[in-house]
């Protein structure tokens, strides 16, 4: 996927973990944190060019950065770290037993925010692009 | 986990679900519904002495990964089978509309919401 299609899944997932709350979908909460700070992660991977745009990452380990000739810059190491914490969350809450926690809860949304400003700051307006977006090639050329 | 919590988990999810809107939020339904029907799935198999309450599968793949792939095997009749087929939807629903980027449409929810309702009346027999 392009940095820009994974940006607008991002926002949508965004917009729907708006409508919950870290009480009552406690569960779901995680996961749409997890889901869409990966959406970034992976834009963030392609506009460095750690990977590009038909490998996308589906957990921070999956599979290992270690994997790529090119090393994760010092911000994206960063959010990955803050996302990584969100993921180990998922056995224990979201696919295991244990109940809402609202430290567990604050901690996740702020490691959502960390994620999320680490692999934006990356980003930039790189996906604005038209070489990074969905919309290069003849839809974009036949309105110009 | 116990059948019960499994119940209870997916109890959950498809309570936030009635909170989303199935277009604007259909990527977070369909997650929602691929938990429902694991936990469901879990519980069923738990429930029917396929696999120990130690041994939760999270995807389909994990069947192969037990340690006891032959009681599972040998214990999969055609009343309970289908929740693999429906879990193997959910997992390509996941991967093509949440984690990938194909558009969305009628269709694609409606077979979700189809195969949801297929893991649902097999979980209802079994806990009936």
């Amino acid at each position: 996927m392009r940095p820009r299609e994974h940006i607008l899944k991002a926002r949508r997932l965004d917009a729907s973990l708006n409508k919950l709350s870290p009480e009552n979908d406690f569960e779901m909460v995680i996961d749409l944190c997890m889901l869409a700070a990966t959406h970034l992660l992976n834009a963030a991977l392609h506009v460095e060019g750690v990977t590009h745009g038909h490998s996308d990452q589906s957990h921070t380990k999956i599979p290992p950065m270690e994997y790529y000739c090119k090393t994760p810059g010092e911000v994206i190491q960063r959010g990955t770290d803050a996302l990584a914490v969100i993921e180990k969350l998922r056995p224990t809450y979201v696919r295991g037993p244990k109940p809402f926690d609202a430290l567990v809860a604050e901690s996740c949304l702020a490691n959502y925010a960390t994620a999320k400003n680490c692999f934006l700051k990356v980003i930039g307006d790189a996906a604005n692009s038209r070489e990074w977006s969905e919309l290069s090639g003849s839809i974009v050329e036949s309105t110009e | 986990m116990s059948p019960e919590i499994h119940l209870a988990k997916a109890a959950k999810f498809e309570e936030t679900v009635t909170r989303l809107d199935p277009t604007d939020d259909f990527e977070a339904i369909m997650w929602a519904y691929m938990h429902i029907s694991t936990h469901w799935a879990n519980a069923v198999f738990h429930s029917k002495g396929l696999t120990d309450i130690e041994f939760d599968f999270e995807h389909t793949f994990y069947i192969d990964r037990s340690p006891d792939r032959e009681r599972i095997l040998t214990g999969l009749d055609n009343s309970i089978s289908p929740l693999l087929d429906i879990l193997a939807i959910f997992e390509g629903l996941r991967t093509t509309y949440v984690r990938g980027p194909a558009p969305f449409g009628p269709e694609v929810l409606k077979r979700s919401q189809d195969a949801l309702q297929r893991a649902r009346a097999i979980t209802e027999d079994v806990f009936r």
